[in-house]
């Protein structure tokens, strides 16, 4: 059997992106929604993945529709593509050409290891999907649900990614603020998509300090698991293991990253997506849409709407907003629901008034929008503060992560769901601005002191590096 | 005279992408809206082959003297509401009808579509003849002709083929005919 080419390497040499050889007809449909051309071979042949190019996105994943047919006679048995894939014995559902490497057996297997405190969080994207893998409706909101799951599978702290997003824009609008008011680089962009980051890094290397130096919310939240979270439950923390659930794919390249160490562990020992979590609470034979709601633990799964709208495109930028306003004119922004920022896939630029500044941002969905505008940062005409860039068409809930839908035709449907549903999440809650948050008051209070602070540039803050 | 339609597709258009497959079983079986919600093979009525030059779907030709139909002996093959159809209930698997299909267009698929299993190695599942049915009972047509990506196939209606092929014909062919010698 060919092997494929397809390698994303961190510090685990595994690739994350596949295209199974035996399968792949050269439909080429995923040629063509690739944001980087990472895809290479001829019409109608298997094609393979370049490792240097791809971002580990998985928009190929999703668009995949060349599955292993039990009329296909002259491929490998099932069983041997399940092991090969990583995934749990018990998946049922078909399998793809292009798929992303499997990890939820590590999960099973820390699971049951007694000797480990398992922590978990979850991004805000997955409470609006997950539920689709059970049957219910496109963009079903269902957080109790989740974390009911997560702790009935043996998570002993169901925490959430939403309370490192508060923390996120605390240290992110902290920072802007800095950059605009000491003539730092500008327009500062975000770095939570590590997509984005590693397209950055390989090419425009050049603009390297254009990104934020804050660590995304997952792995703030691996950092903060391992070192505060160990303290909160007085467990050493080589003994924490520390699982991550994402829309995405390629947050399994960033937990991977050398430099994600700050903690003295690796701070995110491994990331599954949603569809991974979904396979293990059938592994485990939980009934998902019975489940009664539960909360998430505290302190470190408390959070706020302006967390939770991180998942799809703007809210990154809403929610700095509605921090950033309060942070310079020490007054409430006037309306929290920031419709102007909101949108889908494209380039979407707005002038906000905050106090005496005029504060110039952009929101950028899609990684070829975002050549669009280096390429007009590099030109000297990109006129802005703080720009949001994410990699996947509507943001996180459109991620290579995310439950795949059967047919093409039901896919803006699935975007347009789990977007709204995830600004009907923010509406409802008490808390809609991450410096509202208690449990991040607290952290910085008795542990990071104050944002950008020692304690925060240590564990928060973190390097690129080119890869040209 | 009655030609009953079938899907057909342009072989120029197909890249093979399956897409047509997943559609089919997800209108013939109980699935969700995404692959997780999916617990059994997909099955689909149409087949997409390798041919010289590129991809294209197999599928029942709708044939009005169906060898099927008249392989088959109890008589569970018919014409009903303008295609053939199998009806499962009176059909005892004798595969028949698989032997006399030209175009391998016809399976065997279980009958019990509640029963999840994975394999059809499983001896105590009842199975039945399965083909197209160009989607009995949906309004908008066959679900595979909406889902293509690449509008790669059309429900043909052989008849109105016919006379739009006359029509063409007679339109090019005007200089041939001379009025007077």
């Amino acid at each position: 059997m060919r092997k494929d080419k397809a390698r994303v390497t961190g510090l685990d040499a595994s690739p994350i992106i596949h295209i199974d050889q035996e399968l792949c007809t050269g439909c080429q449909r995923c040629v063509a929604i690739c944001p980087v051309d990472a895809i290479e071979g001829s019409k109608g042949q298997p094609q393979t993945v370049s490792q240097e190019r791809c971002v580990a996105c998985g928009q190929c994943v999703q668009i995949c529709s060349a599955y292993a047919s039990i009329f296909d006679d002259d491929i490998a048995p099932r069983e041997q593509k399940i092991a090969e894939r990583g995934l749990l014995p018990s998946v049922k559902e078909p399998l793809f050409a292009a798929y992303n490497r499997g990890d939820a057996l590590k999960v099973k297997a820390a699971l049951t290891n007694r000797s480990l405190f398992t922590m978990v969080q979850c991004a805000p994207a997955v409470r609006v999907a997950i539920a689709e893998e059970f049957g219910l409706p496109l963009g079903s909101l269902t957080p109790g649900q989740m974390a009911a799951a997560l702790r009935k599978i043996g998570f002993a702290r169901v925490y959430d990614t939403n309370f490192a997003a508060d923390v996120t824009i605390m240290e992110e609008g902290s920072e802007l603020i800095q950059r605009v008011t000491t003539g730092g680089t500008l327009p500062m962009f975000t770095s939570c998509c590590p997509a984005w980051v590693k397209y950055v890094e390989q090419t425009y290397p050049e603009l390297i300090s254009h990104l934020s130096s804050c660590k995304s919310p997952q792995q703030m939240a691996g950092v903060l698991f391992k070192t505060y979270g160990a303290k909160v439950d007085g467990v050493e923390p080589e003994q924490v293991f520390s699982v991550s659930v994402m829309p995405c794919t390629c947050k399994k390249f960033e937990c991977e990253r050398p430099e994600m160490e700050a903690s003295g562990y690796r701070d995110v020992d491994v990331v599954i997506t949603t569809r991974e979590l979904a396979q293990l609470i059938k592994d485990a034979g939980i009934d998902f849409v019975h489940l009664t709601e539960e909360e998430f633990d505290k302190p470190l799964g408390t959070y706020t709407g302006a967390a939770t709208i991180f998942g799809v495109t703007g809210g990154v930028m809403e929610a700095a907003l509605r921090t950033g306003y309060e942070l310079i004119t020490k007054e409430a922004v006037p309306e929290i629901s920031m419709n102007f920022v909101r949108g889908g896939e494209g380039i979407r630029k707005a002038s906000v008034k905050v106090g005496d500044l005029t504060l110039k941002v952009a929101v950028v969905s899609g990684l070829k929008n975002a050549k669009v505008m280096m390429e007009q940062i590099k030109a000297g005409k990109a006129d802005f503060h703080f720009v949001e860039v994410m990699c996947c068409p509507v943001g996180c809930v459109s991620g290579g992560g995310q439950p795949k839908v059967l047919l093409p035709s039901d896919k803006p449907g699935s975007y347009v769901s789990r977007t709204a549903n995830t600004y009907v999440h923010d509406e409802n809650l008490l808390l809609r601005k991450s410096h509202d948050n208690p449990d991040v008051q607290k952290l910085y209070e008795t542990f990071l002191g104050e944002p950008l602070g020692h304690e925060s540039h240590h564990l928060l803050h973190t390097h690129y590096t080119a890869r040209k | 005279m009655e030609l009953l339609p079938f899907v057909i597709a342009d072989k120029e258009k197909c890249t093979g992408c399956r897409v047509c497959e997943i559609a089919c079983h997800s209108y013939h079986h109980s699935v969700g809206k995404t692959i997780g919600t999916v617990t059994r093979p997909i099955v689909p009525r149409l087949f997409v082959k390798r041919k010289s030059g590129g991809m294209v779907p197999v599928q029942c030709h709708q044939c009005e003297g169906a060898p099927c139909a008249r392989a088959c002996a109890p008589k569970a093959i018919r014409i009903y509401c303008g295609r053939i159809v199998i009806d499962t209930g009176r059909c005892n698997n004798c595969r028949d009808c698989i032997q006399a299909c030209p175009f391998g267009a016809i399976n065997l698929t279980p009958a019990d579509q509640e029963n999840p299993c994975v394999s059809f190695s499983e001896a105590e599942v009842h199975l039945v003849g399965n083909k197209c049915d160009l989607c009995l009972g949906r309004d908008r047509g066959p679900v595979c002709v909406e889902a293509c990506p690449g509008q790669a196939l059309r429900l043909a209606d052989p008849l109105a083929d016919k006379r739009e092929k006359n029509r063409q014909a007679a339109q090019n062919s005007q200089y041939l005919y001379r009025t007077g010698r």
